[in-house]
């Protein structure tokens, strides 16, 4: 009994190390809005045969959209509906010739999407891959300082707090303006900035906001028109970085560079902060600073279409693109200038508050913010490293690099999976994302050996059985045969029951009179324990089931990891010896 | 002090601010709120560029305008 003791004691072990560093995230719930989508295949894919769909659906009555700028390419089109009407709708398209499906968009699984109502209209959400970036972090308690007008973050005087930032939270403010401790904006740039960042996400109100988990640190350096001081803004920077902001938005800057910020911004990377700047809207190749700065991610502006927004800086210091907007056109056809929506006041009177559309590298450098601190959320900690990994997943296809876009456009999705297959080492094997890192299972498994021998009184025929090829074969089926099953796409309930343990001892059970099988399954059964007990290292993207391994999940996974390890355990000492 | 001149702007770049594009083909930020000057008009701006502030506009130097009117 002291020796099963001693065995459960090191895979309890090995659980509770692992849950200790787990990343979790919260939820993101399916769209209940009343308003739905009908994604609809083409035949034909060319931009004439989109075209005369398009216009034949217009004719009747139907609203037509493109799903992104390939839509022509890859004939995929959007039909908006009221939820109520979908039926209908699927039947009228496929009426229509050249339509070889048509089906709802908004119950698909796969495309989770926030309820916030006004989502719908942040194109430029879905542009940088955001849907997938949500499965694997939200910024959970990163602090993010926007150095601008301040943050309409509480109720003082004039000023209000934003509806739609109902649940963000708010740290350490700072007014560099009056040198108080109150950061409230009296412009409304600051908090559309903020919004980007951090608006409350899927609250049934308003916009989205990238990193909606992160601390919001608001420090005023701007004022009311918008302008401050070289030195209010250097020491707005060290105030960050001193107060423990990791990332630091500037969505701010002038032609003539200054000594004493770039010492600041230099000093802000040494102490562990991702630092991204606005490039600057003068539509040149000049430089503007903070941007230009070596310690700072400079980002320009891109349209829906992914082409420079014309005001967009274009100089060789841009380190990445992210979508900033233009307000001139409409290319998503959404009924709205391609401006960046998000929750803020109104200009110049910080009492009433608007969802409002903005345009501006100012919008596109939060983009690239708020995805710099769902990195650090799921486990990057070096600036660095946040900045190659950045630039390395950025989305570069057709596009000419070293003309304004940097590395490419901003993928926030592929962006926060790199980070997590960095933060729990996968890279180091140069195994592609989805793949098992076999590094922990490995770990895992070994340890397991060991603790059942021990278990076993370290019997010479148990040391055999637990070296025998059949056994050996079951861990490396358990610890990756399990892990390649898409469970994300199943719901949690069917994803749980795949998870559970009742699946390993079954095989074990069916496979007693056979002595290979036997040595198998109970192989399977270490292997899947292993499996479960490493997966919560890197918060679930190995069995990527949950998006949250923090609480019911969490111990759900141990407790079954616990229970086949310790079946496992039993089943193997109890074998018959031949 | 210094005088410009050239035509005002109303950009709608980051939530709306004024810029100046002068004869000289030099575009400036207009430094506050102006609800009397009118897109598109040619004005004559009395004020001093302020190279030691920074601002969201991003736009060109700021000038910090002590007298605007239309010419």
């Amino acid at each position: 009994m002291k020796k099963l003791f001693s065995a459960c004691f090191i895979f309890a072990c090995l659980i509770l190390m692992s849950g200790g560093i787990a990343v979790s995230s919260d939820k993101v719930l399916l769209d209940d809005s009343p308003d739905c989508e009908i994604v609809v295949e083409i035949s034909g894919s060319s931009i004439a045969s989109f075209r005369n769909i398009s216009s034949s659906a217009s004719d009747a009555g139907m609203s037509v959209m493109e799903n992104s700028p390939y839509s022509a390419d890859s004939g995929i089109m959007l039909v908006k509906t009221r939820t109520a009407d979908a039926d209908k709708t699927i039947k009228a398209l496929e009426k229509l010739p050249g339509v070889v499906h048509a089906e709802k968009n908004c119950i698909y699984r796969a495309f989770k999407a926030p309820n916030d109502p006004k989502y719908r209209y942040q194109w430029n959400l879905k542009k940088i891959n955001m849907d997938r970036a949500w499965r694997l972090s939200t910024g959970k308690g990163v602090k993010v300082a926007v150095i601008d007008t301040g943050i309409a973050y509480g109720n003082s005087g004039r000023f209000v707090r934003l509806e739609d930032f109902d649940r963000a939270s708010f740290a350490d403010p700072f007014n560099f303006i009056t040198n108080t401790t109150d950061a409230f904006d009296d412009n409304g740039h600051g908090s559309h900035v903020a919004g980007t960042i951090a608006q409350s996400t899927n609250n049934s109100k308003g916009v989205a906001g990238i990193a909606f988990n992160a601390v919001l640190m608001p420090v005023k350096v701007l004022d009311e028109n918008g302008n401050g001081s070289l030195a209010d803004i250097a020491e707005g920077v060290k105030y960050a970085a001193a107060h423990g902001a990791k990332v630091i938005n500037l969505s701010l800057g002038g032609p003539t560079g200054s000594r004493i910020l770039e010492n600041a911004c230099r000093y802000a990377r040494s102490k562990g902060c991702v630092i991204v700047c606005a490039a600057g809207n003068d539509g040149s190749e000049s430089p503007n600073y903070p941007a230009a700065y070596e310690s700072c991610i400079s980002v320009s502006a891109v349209r829906y279409d992914n082409k420079l927004a014309p005001y967009s800086s274009r100089g060789k210091y841009i380190d990445i693109a992210a979508p900033g907007g233009d307000m001139g056109v409409d290319q998503n056809k959404d009924g709205c200038p391609d401006g960046i929506m998000q929750n803020t006041i109104k200009r110049g009177h910080p009492e009433e508050q608007e969802y409002a559309l903005y345009q501006g590298t100012s919008m596109a450098a939060p983009h690239v913010a708020g995805t710099a601190a769902l990195m650090m959320a799921a486990g990057i900690k070096n600036p660095a490293d946040v900045e190659a990994a950045l630039k390395e997943t950025a989305f570069k296809r057709g596009l000419k690099l070293g003309e304004g876009y940097g590395a490419g456009i901003l993928d926030a999705g592929a962006a926060v999976a790199k980070a997590r297959s960095l933060s729990c080492g996968a890279s180091s094997f140069g195994i592609p994302e989805g793949f098992p890192n076999p590094l922990f299972p490995f770990i895992a498994a070994v340890l397991s050996i060991f603790a059942i021998r021990r278990f076993s009184g370290n019997a010479k025929h148990i040391e055999e059985y637990t070296s025998s090829l059949p056994f050996v074969a079951g861990i490396a089926a358990g610890a990756y045969a399990m892990s390649l099953i898409p469970l994300s796409l199943m719901p949690d309930l069917a994803a749980s029951a795949v998870l559970c343990a009742a699946l390993p001892i079954s095989l074990m059970f069916v496979s007693i009179p056979f002595r290979g099988i036997r040595r198998f399954s109970s192989g399977f059964a270490v292997g899947f324990a292993s499996l479960l007990a490493s997966s919560v290292f890197d918060g679930g993207s190995r069995i990527s089931a949950f998006a949250d391994l923090s609480g019911f999940n969490c111990v759900w996974i141990a407790a079954n990891a616990s229970i086949a390890f310790i079946s496992a355990a039993f089943f193997i000492r109890f074998s018959p010896e031949k | 002090m210094k005088k410009f001149k050239g035509i005002a702007v109303k950009s709608d770049i980051e939530g709306g601010v004024w810029l100046l594009k002068c004869d000289d083909g030099k575009t400036y930020q207009i430094s506050g709120h102006y609800d009397n000057l009118a897109d598109g008009a040619r004005v004559s701006v009395i004020g001093s560029i302020d190279r030691a502030i920074m601002g969201f506009a991003m736009a060109g130097p700021v000038i910090k305008a002590e007298k605007i009117s239309a010419i």
